[in-house]
This record gives structure tokens, sequence and C-alpha cells, in this order.
């Protein structure tokens, strides 16, 4: 009995001792906390952009995709093909596709290039000249993309034939 | 002597021959043509095909379409495939006649018209592969000649790189699907796309959506589906020949509302051509004739409008062709194509 007595009276005074200084440690963090302010990392003046450098690169980059839009295959360079090139599909039509995947790969990689990505895609599902097959991949990426890029273009407005439409949601 | 310098020739020409997974390669074909195709065909036979595509398995007509399946498929419709340079004169075993085959196009499906024309001349007629006589009794004797676009290597890109491979096997399925067919659908022949198409008056079109177009967009789709190897740009790419091919399967409206535009085409530019001679005419009888014409222009274009715009609200679907086979053939198991590409990928 005695013996037993002896050690509860040891365990609770370890025990209030390790509790002492478990306080008083926590006491010590949060003075050393409010001593010294954590450093806040701030940018750089010189690092925001301006107004005119986000206007400038809009306009390059809106520049190199109407250019793109302009290289992709047409009708007209399908005429020039022969029926042995054309029976599958001709090799400018798969290198229009593979241009179009560039164009969303970069947007992809660069959120602010996304806009623009859209109303090329759209501007590619209307152009009446541009080879069916591609204008079809473009309305169908417009489609994809937008949703989940949240980008917001008014494309109840586009000027997309149905049957252009239709195709497009073929691949899917 | 003679004869074993004519025995040595033969035992050439038939030792060039190569066959992988049941499909025999002329001599003809390049040698790194030849590794290409064993390459893509072993692709097909062990890729994992996860992801299903109802669709593509009714057309093809599998339950599964896993790569065995496929391989099956392909060698029910290809036994022999033939190089670019090979010498297209035809036997006829009988009496030994040789003649040309007129056959245009790329990747060829030879079998397909060389059967039409025994069944139409009634002879049998075939070919010397390296020293085997070949008889066409049916298109599904599957004889395939390479043509040149098969091997541009689009993009620049590899011989071995995805999208080639995938590109190859959906213009075998392509080639594959000629050697169907009965009667009417025999070879599943291209017909010549009408004139507002952008393959205007080519044989690149055809009017039943289980014909060859949509077999190997179809078959394509479900590689691409598949293929966790290729790269963003590469699918593009690949879902743009997709929608080419699926493109060219008209609908049997389609050649009516080209007519029908075309016609309102011309009416409008006579009755446009009425109007002004009508200001202009001073003859009081002359404008009377003038106008009942471009009156009655008016009814026919009438006509047209409502005709084009019930055409274009509900358009006649395309056709579903009779897919069996003609003429004599036996049919491979799916037991006997497998044993026969387990065999050629272990003895390489």
């Amino acid at each position: 009995m005695r013996n037993r007595q002896k050690l509860i009276i040891v365990m609770a005074a370890l025990g209030f001792i390790l509790t002492a200084y478990s306080l008083l440690k926590s006491q010590e963090t949060s003075t050393t906390i409010a001593a010294t302010p954590k450093k806040i990392e701030s940018a750089s003046v010189e690092d925001i952009p301006s107004a005119k450098e986000v206007i400038e690169s809009k306009v390059i980059l809106s520049t190199e995709l109407e250019k793109s839009l302009k290289e992709l295959p047409t009708v007209d360079d399908l005429q020039t093909l022969t029926e042995e090139e054309v029976h599958h599909t001709p090799e400018i039509v798969i290198e229009g596709g593979r241009r179009v995947g560039q164009i969303l790969e970069e947007a992809e990689n660069h959120q602010e290039r996304r806009q623009e990505t859209i109303k090329f895609l759209v501007e590619c599902a209307e152009s009446k000249n541009v080879v069916p097959a591609i204008r079809a991949l473009c309305w169908n990426k417009t489609l994809v993309k937008i949703p989940v890029w949240k980008v917001f273009y008014p494309i109840s407005e586009a000027e997309v034939p149905q049957e252009i439409q239709e195709l497009g949601l073929k691949i899917n | 002597m003679k004869f074993i310098f004519f025995s040595l020739i033969l035992s050439f020409n038939v030792l060039a021959a190569e066959e992988f997974g049941g499909i025999t390669f002329h001599s003809s074909v390049e040698p790194q043509q030849t590794e290409a195709f064993k390459n893509d065909l072993k692709y097909l036979f062990q890729s994992n095909y996860y992801r299903s595509d109802k669709e593509f398995l009714g057309l093809v007509k599998m339950p599964t379409a896993k790569g065995p399946d496929l391989h099956n498929w392909l060698l029910n419709r290809i036994k022999f495939i033939v190089g670019e340079n090979y010498s297209r004169e035809v036997s006829y075993f009988l009496d030994h006649r040789n003649t040309e085959l007129d056959i245009r196009t790329g990747m060829s499906n030879l079998s397909g018209n060389l059967y039409r024309r025994s069944r139409d001349e009634n002879r049998p007629m075939g070919l010397n592969l390296d020293g085997i006589k070949v008889v066409v009794e049916s298109p599904r004797v599957g004889i395939l000649q390479v043509g040149p676009a098969l091997f541009t290597n689009v993009l620049n890109s590899e011989l071995y790189s995805p999208l080639n491979i995938l590109r190859r096997l959906s213009i075998l399925f392509h080639e594959a699907r000629h050697s169907d067919g009965n009667g009417k659908s025999l070879a599943f022949s291209h017909i010549n796309c009408p004139r507002d198409h952008y393959f205007k008056n080519m044989a690149a079109c055809e009017f039943s959506t289980n014909g060859s177009y949509t077999v190997g967009a179809l078959a394509l789709r479900y590689m691409l589906k598949n293929c966790s190897q290729c790269s963003e740009q590469e699918k593009l790419a690949i879902e743009t020949s997709i929608l080419d091919y699926l493109g060219r399967v008209l609908r049997e409206s389609d050649f009516q509302l080209t007519e029908l535009k075309l016609n309102r085409k011309y009416f409008i530019k006579v009755m446009s051509s009425y109007q002004d001679m009508l200001a202009k005419e001073k003859v009081q009888a002359n404008k009377d004739r003038y106008a009942q014409e471009i009156e009655r222009l008016n009814l026919k274009l009438e006509g047209f409008n409502s005709q084009i715009k019930t055409l274009e609200a509900a358009p006649k679907p395309s056709l579903v062709y009779d897919d069996a086979p003609e003429g004599k053939w036996t049919p491979m198991s799916l037991k006997e194509s497998t044993q026969l590409m387990k065999r050629s990928i272990n003895a390489q």
C-alpha cells in the first residue's frame, strides 16, 4: 500500500512537471512569434506589366493567330491535288490539324492566350474557305475548351453551318 | 544446269516473301516498309483497349475489340501486300494471257477489282506472288498494294511515331473493307463527290455509312481513344483525319440538294436579266411577256426553295450496305489468327 501511494505521488509530480514545461515552452514560442513578425514577400514594381505592355502582347498574339488562320489549308488548296493524293487525308490537312493542336497547347500552358485562342477557333470554324474537317475540329474544340478554360465568347452569334457543327461532334 | 539455275531463282523469290501475323509481304515491298507493317500489326495486337466505342463495335460486328479481335478482322480481309512497283500483270491461269489492271489511287485493294472482272468475264483470274499462284475467287483473298501516300511520313515525324502507326493502321482498315460486300455493295466502291463538295468530281466519297471511309475513321477514333503515347498535337492531327473521312460520307439527299441549289442559282440569274430587260423595255407587249415569264420563274424558285428547305430540315439518311462477302473463301478463326501472330512475334 505504501509503495503504491509513493508511485502515484511520483507519477503525479512527473505529470505536473511535464505540463508546466510544455506550458512554459508554448509561451516562449508565441512570444517569439510576436517578437519577430514574418517578412512579407512582395513583388517589386518592375514585375507588374504595364497596361501598355499588356495591350502590346495582346496585339502580338492576335496578329500571330490571324497569320495562323490564313495559313490553314483551304478548299482551293485541295483542288490542286490529284485523286491519288486525296484518296486518304492529304498531308496539308493533317498538318493544319497539328497546327491547331499547337495553338491549343500554347493556350493550355499560358492562360493569357486563352481568350484570343477561343476567338481564333471560332473564326476558323466560320471561315468558308478553310477545309471543312478543320472547321469542324475548331468548332469541336471551341465547345470543349470554353467550359474548361472558363472564357467568355458569344458563340450563339457564330456563323457556323449546321453540317460543320454536326461533323465536329463526331470525334467524341 | 538450267534446272539448278531456275530453282535458285525461284527459291530466292520465295525466300524474299515474308510472312507476319498471317499476312504475306511480297518481295516487291521495300524492307523498311515491311518492318513498319510488322511493327504496326504488333502494336495493334498488343495494345490495351480500355475505352470502348459502341459505334465502331457495331460497325465491325464485334462484341469486344481487343487487339487479337482487331487483328483477326483484318486478317480475314487482307492476306497479301505487294509493293508500289509490283507489276500489275494479271494472269489468266487457263489460257496464260496477261493484261494490265487499271487500278488508281494510293494503297489499293486489288482483289476487289480482280474478282469483279473475273466474275464479269467468267474466267478465273489470279496473280503470281513470288512463285505462288493466287486465284482470286473472292475479294476476301485480300491483296493490297502499297501506294505512294502510305509511307509519306506526315509532319516529318518518325516512321514509328504513334501518329504514323495509327494512320497506317486506319488505311489498312479502310482497304480491308474493300474486301467485303456483294452484288451492288461489292468491294464498297467509292463514288464521285458532288459538285459542291470540297473533293468535287473525285472518287473520294461514299454513300454508305458502313463503307471504307467510315470503317477507317471509326477504327482510327477507337485506336486514338486508347493511345496513351499520342501527344496533344498528334491527337489533333488524327482527329482532323477522322473528320476528313467522315466528311466524305454523303447522305442520299446531298446530291439532290446540290442539284437543286445549282438549278436555283441559274434561274435567279435568268430572272435577274429579265428584270433588267423589263425595266428598260418600252414596248408594252414585250413588257407583258417579260412580266409573265418573271412570274412563272418566281413560282419555280418558290418550288426550289421549298424542296431545299424540306431536304435540309429532314435529310434522307445514308444507306447501310450488305457487307457479307461474295465468292469462295474460308474464314479464319480468332484462335488461328492469334496463333499466327504469336508465332510471328516470338520468332522476332
